[in-house]
């Protein structure tokens, strides 16, 4: 097991760890970074990163310890490019369609307090709906994939996942006016 | 601090269920149930009125 090879501090864990989640995690950092080169230096450092928290953390679940640690990198990177640099691209596209549901924040010193209370929103709005939209949000909102590649996974037009996605957008907002989020 | 930025928190068990599920099967599964559930609404219906009409037969005789 990937996780006993930290644990034992075996440097194999982090060529196995590539072999076994690289593609996964490339995919994520791509599709938010639009660069193979940025997206291959955010894959190495989300494995250092692992084997730096590994032990004392033991993730029950790995991929999605790693896919998290990959998607903050490569935002912090995105954010950190610039916004000229940045472009429209898709990352631009999901932060317009997220700004339907939240638009803005309060200040500076009650961040982490709002973060935790955001997410703590946002996992039971995600815990309340239906299947294909919880899963298309996730796949559209965390990993960055675009409204084509969801709809070859699902086997559904592009048009009936833009209509989840909307729908579900929605619901959220509503979801975080009520959770009291929304200003 | 944006949105986006708090999805980067969400439950473990979402990522995992993105990764994995199959929601081509999941929606065709659920189309079979709307069928199924209108066949059987439909057919509730028709018994209902044949007992209906079978009441009224047995009233008028």
């Amino acid at each position: 097991m990937i996780l006993d090879m930290y644990f034992e501090r075996q440097e194999s864990a982090i060529d196995e760890t590539r072999r076994k989640y690289g593609n996964r995690l490339f995919r994520t950092s791509v599709n938010i970074l639009y660069s193979n080169e940025d997206a291959e230096e955010c894959v190495s450092d989300t494995l250092l990163k692992a084997w730096e928290v590994i032990p004392p953390n033991r993730p029950l679940m790995l991929g999605a310890f790693l896919a998290r640690i990959a998607r903050n990198i490569s935002v912090n990177k995105w954010h950190a490019k610039g916004a000229v640099k940045r472009g429209g691209g898709e990352t631009g596209l999901l932060l317009d369609e997220l700004e339907e549901c939240l638009t803005s924040l309060s200040g500076q010193p009650e961040k982490e307090y709002e973060k935790h209370l955001i997410t703590e929103a946002i996992n039971s709005f995600l815990g309340k709906v239906d299947k294909a939209a919880r899963v298309a949000f996730v796949l559209r909102y965390f990993h960055g994939e675009s409204i084509g590649t969801i709809s070859g996974r699902f086997q559904m037009s592009e048009s009936k996942v833009k209509s989840i996605l909307f729908r579900a957008r929605k619901k959220l907002r509503v979801h975080l006016e009520k959770e009291g989020v929304v200003i | 601090m944006s949105l986006f930025t708090c999805i980067g928190e969400i439950n473990d068990l979402f990522l995992e269920e993105a990764e994995f599920a199959d929601i081509a099967a999941y929606a065709a599964s659920r189309k079979r149930l709307a069928k199924y559930g209108a066949l059987a609404a439909v057919a509730s219906v028709g018994v209902a009125v044949a007992f209906r009409l079978l009441r009224s037969k047995r009233a008028a005789a």
